[in-house]
């Protein structure tokens, strides 16, 4: 377990756990880790190994202490590198219905045969679900903590008749393998993409800072910013591109619209009109905007109804899209306003409300 | 709930005074060389040595069909009897023969490996 360096990382947003594959899995992993493994913050019986969102898990050990309640078993797992104690419910079927509530049914041929076939199964199910110490047994089930201690608990459990000790050889063998393969490589995707798409942002404000004004085709002529795009992409696209120049243009466009959508949703750039091979405007560069954002509030502040207060958010985004573009977008106004504020032209009242001086 | 101590796979050439220490979970295996039910003392043969012997006290897993010959998994503590031998406490005793004991020992030579692996790592990640 690397505790240790997964304490300095932040936990992955629970909204991103399910693009990693081991989220919806049965993870086989050690008892010890098992036992180990931290606690996600943002939801309880989430547990994180190696930045991996672990839900459910798979064990297979040798029960080495046993404790029946009414409803329920407690069986001490040992896989020899952990002690787990694992929650098994009895089968409420399989113990309250006695075999002789089978023989009431009229007999037939064919019906018996069935009785045969249910009694056969229910002893099988009793076989089992009955475990003595030295049994070797197979749980899948969640962690939960209960009085402080990590307990799974079982959504299906059974004997494993191992009488040469084949499946404890198998799994011993195997879990490695799965280790070194999945649970040991650390989860990165979105984060990653995360990350290549904020450069991508960052170069493009950059660029855009002297290039305002620009089609989206215009972009794609700058050598230096294709150049910035492409060391931006996945590592896989650098080799295609070279041996297939259609796809190159394709992806450079795709990455393009992806970086121009990033910052459209921030607010940084915005369009005066709905097409999106129109001109694109950078929020913070355009003066004309600016001016007459900054103008309907200081006349709106001069009425009474509002010289108290100031300008609500909203009052100020619709003056814009009526008197302005109707294509200007709330996060637009959001990160002029931001930019008003850090430049000391308009004052904060109170949350959403805008004045000036 | 008090869950007892993991059983980690010793070799049974491991399981000495030199490295095992008193109160020791672990879990070995051997053929059934000797069973003295009086005293419920076994005592368990490791494969290539049949000098090597591991003394088992049986108290706890009785009655048993003991069948000498046969490789048998010991799970249990292991007492130091007045520092002469060891003495593993049983928990669990069973019978496995016809286990393919050549794979058993690679399958604990992988885990070990692995273990060792990760610690190595974990080790320069630290440092």
């Amino acid at each position: 377990m690397f505790t240790t360096s997964m304490e300095l990382e932040e936990e992955v947003p629970s909204l991103l756990w399910g693009l990693d594959p081991v989220f919806s899995a049965f993870t086989r992993m050690y008892i010890k880790d098992i036992q180990e493994m931290k606690e996600s913050k943002q939801v309880p019986g989430i547990f994180f190994y190696n930045r991996h969102p672990i839900r459910q898990v798979d064990i297979l050990g040798t029960v080495v202490l046993t404790k029946e309640r009414d409803t329920f078993h407690t069986y001490g797992v040992d896989d020899g590198t952990g002690v787990i104690s694992c929650i098994c419910w009895k089968n409420p079927v399989a113990e309250q219905k006695s075999l002789s509530d089978y023989k009431s049914y009229p007999s037939t041929s064919s019906s018996l045969d069935l009785v045969e076939q249910m009694r056969k199964l229910q002893e099988v199910v009793r076989l089992k679900s009955r475990l003595n110490i030295g049994d070797v047994v197979r749980v899948r089930g969640c962690i939960r903590i209960y009085r402080q201690n990590r307990e799974i608990s079982a959504s299906t459990y059974y004997k494993v008749d191992d009488p040469i000790c084949d499946a404890q050889i198998s799994r011993m063998l195997e879990i490695p393998h799965l280790y070194r393969e999945i649970y040991d490589k650390i989860f990165l995707l979105p984060e990653e993409k995360q990350r290549s798409v904020n450069r991508r942002c960052q170069a493009f404000s950059s660029v855009f800072s002297y290039a305002s004004g620009n089609y989206i085709q215009e972009l794609e002529t700058v050598e230096s910013l294709v150049s910035l795009i492409r060391q931006c992409g996945p590592s896989t696209t650098t080799e295609q591109m070279d041996f297939n120049a259609g796809l190159n243009a394709k992806l450079i466009r795709s990455s393009f619209t992806e970086a121009i959508n990033m910052l459209g949703e921030k607010g940084a750039l915005f369009q005066k009109s709905k097409n999106s091979n129109d001109v694109y405007f950078v929020t913070s560069q355009d003066k004309e905007l600016y001016r007459f954002t900054l103008e309907i509030i200081r006349a709106d502040c001069k009425r009474p109804k509002y010289a108290e207060k100031g300008c609500h958010f909203r009052h100020i985004l619709s003056c814009v899209q009526q008197n302005y573009s109707c294509f200007v977008t709330e996060p637009v106004i959001r990160y002029l306003l931001d930019l008003m504020e850090s430049n000391s032209d308009v004052v904060t009242t109170m949350e959403e409300y805008y004045t000036v001086f | 709930m008090m869950l007892p101590d993991a059983a980690k796979y010793h070799f049974p050439w491991e399981v000495n005074l030199a490295s095992v220490s008193e109160r020791k979970t672990l879990r070995t295996f051997g053929r059934l060389y000797s069973y003295d039910l009086v005293s419920s003392k076994a005592i368990l043969a490791a494969q290539h040595s049949s000098i090597q012997h591991i003394w088992v006290c049986t108290k706890f897993v009785e009655p048993f069909q003991a069948q000498l010959g046969s490789v048998y998994i010991v799970l249990g503590e292991t007492e130091l009897g007045n520092g002469k031998e060891v003495v593993l406490k049983a928990r669990v005793f069973t019978c496995v023969e016809g286990i393919n004991l050549p794979l058993l020992e690679k399958a604990i030579l992988e885990q070990r490996k692995y273990f060792q692996e990760r610690e190595k790592q974990l080790e320069g990640k630290n440092s």
